[in-house]
């Protein structure tokens, strides 16, 4: 085949053919190359795509015949003229009155169209991201043989013991940095991924310009490969950048490639873009030592081997290593063992639950818009019964026009598809930007051809479904009645109201679990952000530095220190500080900090981890931590032994019993000497506004053995100055170290913003769903309403004659309503009872079956439904009894 | 089957195996000799003409021929022979029967 000449369009004609069943399938090259010789032809944008349109208006007809017939839905034509309708041999006749009978009902078609659209729009958006993070294969050779050895990080010397398995036939390991690039406008801080011989081979990436890394290369390390972003975003794209000298970090390397932007970085192993490739060094003496765990490790099983094959003989390796190095054993004397996974399940595993909560709650909103179409294809079916009696009477054959009327709701599903797969186009940048909580795999989220069948594919069979029971029931119907005229008898269609009601109920139903998913999740947000942090978050900011190790460790703090003393001098700051780290910036999971068990004091008797958080005199001072008993350290004291320490009053109760008590206690802190307790601090949430405060202890950070590396400052602005106050503190560093990137200048508040994103995203979707839900709820009950109603006009009228009180009438249509509503919510009630247990783990601070929030939900639900039955309501009791009467 | 189960054949269908029946072609083939032919420039759509094609072909109507250009190509087979001809001579005698009504009026 010739396709990779063809152009674009016909490429997708092609690729669409594929949703033809089997039996067609083969024809579809042919096709595309009778369309790409059209389209060679045709020469002018617009004949090409109207030919296009045309082309593909066509294909989506035929497909959705194919697959009738294969399915037996629609008998197959065994020849080609007896039946020439529903053998689709007359497909365009079909076709032009589908459309001009939807044409004459306009508010029927869009109705429809953007129901379908909207349930479409919505299952797509999800299902793009749960293809894309779940379903796919991850873009690497072999990647159903990649695996990944959890636990961590890994040191040198183990990696290569790694290399004597069996099981495996390529290892490669990695390790995250950050470095600081000079000479290339302003200092920037950029990540750097040192990574061993092997890496770029195990997971495919070619060379975009001059090479990747050669085993000669890991000698010195000194040489850089850029990946595709940073050299576009640097440098511009300037394939002359190859060969020229870096200075990163203050070292001199040289360019020797670009790497092709195809490739990802996986997921598992790194997380986000990566800006530079290195070579690991391995001579050097920290990747020689089996003490430091450097490295992530990923492996390719050798073909044929298992997952379970490759931990066996991981486990026996750790086994015989414990031997000679102790630190592989737990505390009671076992080995620990190193977790091998499959790198594609390392990938999803944190999000597959949360994916998957989505997918149902979408799939329950698709439910409640099929179950609308459904009702406006009933009430349009109804109105055309008497058409398509005459029609029958006249001799059509009932195939044919159940061609015609599956056709018509074909149409109407494709144009919802078309519809529904450019709101999902929408929708998929929205959930992108929206979503914070870092899903795996998202630079890849596209909609491509698969996409694009799944939603053409949804749409076909949602349109299908819903509009073939009411062509049945057209077909299917008594001719003489029909002939006869329904509206004679009072009675009529009580079957279809009893189905019409039970579609209300569901829709009522499904509409609650959501709403009451909602609701959790809303309620855990506000939760969240009502908790105290411990900390004031106004006009806090923070900036995060990279300053590298130096050579003097006393430059190094004097340096620390003249950046603190310019930042305090910056016109607006009332206090700065700094520390290792600082609250808030470790909300995903991971804790910061010194930890360490204590002993030789009360302080955690459970061997819980406290973490030690090394900070500057004016911490507590910029961050308005309140001490509830005793005192900060000195400055003339911060050298002393014991050490004076602040701890945090969780810490200070579980030990002591309370903050005064602790005052002047001493403990022992293995390798980082004796403390006194001089003060007690209120908690702060550290980790996460949803996360308990754990044992803290604040030390002065003099105490520190070396300089920090990456020292994290704050400073308290004066509100006045906010707007100029970021570029301020940027200056105020680079008057001290003018090569320095500061990129980070970032207030407290956006460190709470960005710590509850997750929470944030989470109820905005669910409400959505839940909004969108119950508006198309409240639209089928009062669709159904007032078809009820109009059905029995006659019954109405005659009782309106007879004396009855429109408001009698109208009760009882809003008591109807209020019936299925009741009914529904009660099955919403169990169902959201039910499916609380898969919201759990995203809840926080409410019980999953919280009745304050189910019982808000139902009350909702039934407001919505009185309003929506009062509408029809009026109507009913309006009716003119003369007028229904005369009608006869 | 006989013959005279699948006459009348639709118009597109009598012109499609019409052409075929002057020798073997593409689907591209098809499509421009169908729209030289018909007065108003009918353009046959990829997706429809293969259906028919398959059907065609499962009737044994017509068959495949090889490759030309990398395109497929069709022949009329000798059944498909014999109800092109069965239908030309239904609507010739169908004609005949309706020339003398027709006659002397524009």
């Amino acid at each position: 085949v010739s396709g990779s000449r063809w152009p674009f369009l016909v490429r997708v004609y092609c690729a669409a053919t594929r949703l033809l069943p089997r039996s067609a399938r083969a024809d579809g090259d042919e096709m595309a190359h009778a369309l790409a010789d059209l389209f060679a032809e045709r020469t002018g944008r617009m004949t090409r795509a109207t030919l296009c349109a045309w082309a593909f208006a066509r294909l989506a007809l035929v497909i959705g015949i194919e697959w009738l017939e294969e399915l037996g839905v629609m008998p197959a034509s065994r020849g080609l003229t007896k039946e020439p309708r529903s053998g689709g041999m007359a497909l365009g006749r079909d076709l032009r009155y589908a459309l001009r009978t939807l044409r004459k009902s306009p508010s029927f078609t869009i109705t429809s169209v953007l129901l379908v659209a909207l349930g479409v729009g919505a299952v797509t958006t999800i299902f793009t991201i749960v293809d894309h993070v779940l379903l796919r294969p991850l873009p690497y050779p072999d990647a159903e043989r990649l695996v990944f050895v959890d636990q961590g990080s890994h040191s040198g010397p183990l990696f290569r013991d790694f290399h004597e398995m069996r099981t495996v036939d390529l290892w490669a390991a990695s390790m995250d940095g950050e470095v600081n690039l000079v000479g290339q406008g302003d200092p920037v801080r950029l990540r750097q991924e040192s990574v061993s011989e092997e890496f770029f081979n195990l997971f495919g990436a070619r060379a975009l310009h001059g090479r990747l890394l050669i085993a000669s290369d890991f000698q010195a390390a000194d040489v850089v490969v850029l990946d595709a972003g940073a050299w576009k975003r640097i440098w511009g794209a300037d394939p002359g950048v190859v060969g020229r000298t870096l200075e990163i970090d203050g070292e001199r390397v040289t360019v020797v490639g670009v790497v092709g932007d195809s490739f990802v970085p996986p997921d598992a192993v790194m997380r986000g873009a990566v800006d530079f490739w290195r070579p690991i060094q391995w001579s050097s003496e920290m990747m020689q030592n089996r003490d430091f765990n450097l490295f992530q490790v990923t492996g390719r099983l050798v073909p044929g081997a298992t997952v379970a094959e490759a931990q066996k003989e991981m486990d026996a390796l750790r086994a015989r290593l414990a031997v000679g190095y102790a630190d592989y054993l737990a505390d009671d004397g076992s080995v620990t063992s190193l977790p091998v996974a499959s790198l594609a399940e390392q990938t999803v595993r944190f999000v597959r639950s949360g994916l998957a909560v989505l997918l149902g709650a979408v799939g329950l909103l698709l439910l409640i818009a099929c179950a609308n179409v459904a009702h406006l294809f009933l009430a349009r079916g109804l109105g055309r019964s008497r058409e398509m009696a005459v029609r029958r009477a006249m001799g059509a054959a009932s195939p044919t026009l159940f061609t015609q009327l599956l056709v018509e709701s074909l149409v109407v599903g494709l144009a919802g598809g078309l519809l529904g797969t450019a709101l999902a186009w929408a929708g998929i940048r929205t959930f992108v930007r929206l979503n914070p909580a870092a899903l795996p795999r998202q630079s890849t989220f596209t909609i491509d051809l698969r996409v694009l069948g799944f939603a053409i594919g949804l749409s076909a069979l949602t349109s299908l479904i819903f509009g073939m029971l009411p062509a049945w029931r057209s077909v299917r119907s008594q001719l003489a009645t029909e002939l006869r005229g329904s509206d004679r008898s009072v009675t009529g269609g009580r079957g279809l109201a009893l189905v019409r009601g039970a579609l209300v109920t569901l829709e009522v139903a499904m509409s609650l679990v959501l709403v009451a998913g909602a609701g959790l999740l809303m309620r855990s947000l506000l939760a969240v952000r009502s908790q105290d942090p411990g900390f004031e978050m106004a006009d806090v900011w923070t900036i995060p530095l990279n300053v590298g190790v130096s050579d003097s460790p006393a430059l190094a703090a004097r340096k620390l220190d003249d950046i603190l003393a310019a930042l305090e001098a910056t016109p607006g700051v009332r206090s700065a500080a700094y520390g290792m780290t600082m609250p808030l910036q470790y909300t995903d999971g991971g804790t910061c900090c010194w930890g360490g068990r204590v002993t030789g004091g009360a302080l955690s008797p459970d061997g819980e981890r406290v973490y030690n958080h090394p900070v500057t005199d004016g911490y507590f001072e910029t961050l308005g931590i309140e001490l509830v008993a005793g005192r900060k350290w000195r400055a003339e004291e911060v050298l002393d032994n014991p050490t004076p320490v602040v701890i945090g009053l969780s810490a200070a109760r579980a030990s002591y019993g309370g903050p005064t008590e602790a005052l002047g206690k001493r403990l022992t802190l293995p390798g980082r000497g004796d403390v006194v307790v001089v003060g007690v601090a209120t908690d702060q949430r550290y980790y996460g506004l949803d996360r308990d405060p754990g044992l803290n202890i604040y030390r002065p950070i003099a105490t520190l053995p070396g300089p920090l590396a990456q020292p994290h400052f704050a400073v308290k602005a004066d509100p006045a100055f906010a707007a100029t106050i970021p570029s301020a503190l940027r200056e105020a560093v680079w008057s001290v170290e003018p090569r320095l990137p500061v990129d980070l200048v970032r207030s407290m508040d956006e460190w709470e913003s960005k710590s509850t994103a997750g929470r944030r995203f989470d109820s905005l979707l669910f409400g959505v769903f839940a909004a969108a839900a119950l508006l198309l709820a409240a639209g089928g009950l009062y669709g159904t309403l007032l078809y009820m109603a109009g059905q029995r006009r006659r019954e109405l009228g005659i009782r309106l004659a007879l004396g009855a009180s429109r408001g009698a009438i109208e009760r009882q249509v809003v008591s109807s309503g209020a019936l299925l509503s009741v009914l529904g919510v009660a099955i919403g009630l169990a169902g959201a009872w039910q499916s609380a247990k898969y919201l759990e783990s995203r809840m926080w601070g409410v019980a999953p079956h919280d009745v304050g929030t189910l019982a808000a939900a139902g009350a909702l639900l039934i407001a919505v439904a009185l309003l929506a039955s009062w509408l029809p309501a009026r109507r009913a009791g309006r009716v003119d009894p003369i007028e229904t009467l005369r009608a006869d | 089957m006989p013959i005279t189960d699948h006459l009348p054949l639709a118009p597109r269908d009598l012109v499609i195996l019409a052409v075929l029946g002057e020798g073997p072609n593409h689907g591209y083939g098809l499509i421009k000799a169908v729209e030289e032919r018909s007065p108003n420039g009918v353009l046959l759509d990829p997706a429809n003409l293969y259906r028919v094609l398959r059907r065609m072909r499962e009737l044994g109507w017509i068959e495949e021929r090889g490759e030309e250009e990398r395109r497929r190509t069709y022949g009329i087979t000798r059944q498909g022979r014999a109800i092109l001809n069965a239908e030309l001579r239904r609507l010739t005698d169908l004609l005949a029967m309706a020339r003398p009504a027709t006659a002397g009026k524009p």
